[in-house]
């Protein structure tokens, strides 16, 4: 999976903030609020990437257990589904 | 030419035509940025490529050195259309736009769409919000359209006979850390244009419930708020930016409350007690 080209990430005074830019600008309505750790996945997500990959780069940069970083991850793929920003390919 | 003062801005119109904005701000005020606009008389619209749609009556298109602007009605055959440039300095109207009304009227009521971007270039942002006077100091009450938010603001009118300064959507700037409303030449239906500014005491956002209840809410919460009330300029990108940052520094300089609220005066006794009073009677 990865972001779909055309989404930024900007840091808006320690918010973390996922903004369309060129053409999704005419598609997408509204921005996505994101926190420190989702913004680290994130930027993983800007390049192809599997969920095992995320998981543990989670758990390579934040003192986190196996557990609570998977679930992060599965949270973040769904907000971001919901979104629209991800694009998954096979 | 005319020239008008709202919202920190001078606003100067260059026309031979009718084209005016609400005499009251007509009073000459304090401005730190100026736009001028003026009327080509050209009917040629310069639109190169199609727009977005913005705000579900308008439509926006990057062109040449800055942005066209026409009604969505429009979209296939653009007869009317308000030009900024990319500096946001400059506003062009061309177009005849509604021969039915006076020349201009739609015009200017388009021109609101263009301080969307305008405001957070010069530090502002406009807040889709009631906005009430009340001790020398106002509140905003937010939340989604038809929630209530200028029948909340009515019920101060009644109880408290504090005014409003805006029904729908006054500009909001950061002063020295403090945030202060502005009345603007643009309002909704309860067309409330008055050309003043004030301190803003709270920001409430406003949910109908069956009982009030009050309470305060983390300025990160408060950003997530303000996301949904600013008027997003999507179509630009730097703009966009500098809203969000605006949004973030009143998130931080103004207490936020959620109040879950019947639509009658209680509700607004609550607000007046919590806000001014320290939750004292």
């Amino acid at each position: 999976m990865k972001i779909k080209d055309g989404f930024v990430l900007r840091d808006v005074v320690d918010e973390y903030i996922v903004m369309p830019a060129g053409a999704q600008m005419k598609e997408f309505e509204g921005v996505v609020v994101l926190n420190e750790s989702s913004a680290f996945l994130f930027r993983k997500m800007q390049s192809e990437v599997t969920i095992q990959e995320l998981v543990e780069a989670l758990l390579a940069e934040y003192d986190v257990d196996k557990d609570t970083a998977e679930r992060d991850t599965a949270e973040l793929i769904k907000k971001l589904d919901d979104y629209g920003v991800l694009e998954h390919t096979e | 030419m005319q020239t008008y003062y709202f919202g920190k801005c001078k606003c100067a119109i260059h026309t031979d035509r009718n084209v005016r904005l609400p005499e009251q701000f007509k009073n000459e005020q304090a401005y730190e940025y100026e736009i001028n606009v003026s009327v080509s008389g050209e009917n040629i619209i310069p639109v190169h490529e199609q727009g977005i749609s913005y705000d579900h009556h308008s439509c926006i298109a990057a062109c040449e050195d800055g942005w066209l602007l026409y009604p969505y009605s429009d979209r296939e055959d653009v007869k009317n259309a308000l030009w900024i440039s990319g500096d946001y300095k400059r506003i062009v109207s061309y177009g005849i736009w509604d021969e039915h009304k006076v020349y201009g009227e739609k015009a200017i009521d388009y021109m609101r769409v263009f301080f969307d971007v305008i405001l957070p270039i010069n530090g502002g942002s406009i807040i889709h919000s009631s906005c009430v006077k009340y001790n020398d100091q106002c509140i905003l009450f937010c939340g989604p359209s038809g929630v209530g938010k200028s029948t909340h603001a009515r019920q101060w009118e009644k109880r408290f006979h504090a005014p409003m300064l805006s029904s729908d959507a006054p500009a909001v700037f950061l002063e020295s850390g403090q945030a202060v409303a502005y009345g603007m030449p643009w309002d909704g239906s309860d067309n409330i244009k008055v050309q003043e500014c004030c301190p803003i005491a709270a920001v409430v956002r406003l949910s109908q419930s069956s009982e009030n209840t009050i309470t305060a809410l983390e300025p990160s919460g408060a950003f997530k708020i303000l996301l949904k009330q600013g008027h997003m300029p999507m179509w630009d990108q730097r703009a966009m930016l500098k809203e969000m940052q605006v949004l973030k520094k009143l998130s931080t300089a103004v207490p936020f409350f959620c109040l879950d609220c019947l639509p009658d005066v209680s509700a607004a006794e609550l607000v007046e007690k919590t806000v001014f009073r320290g939750g004292k009677r």
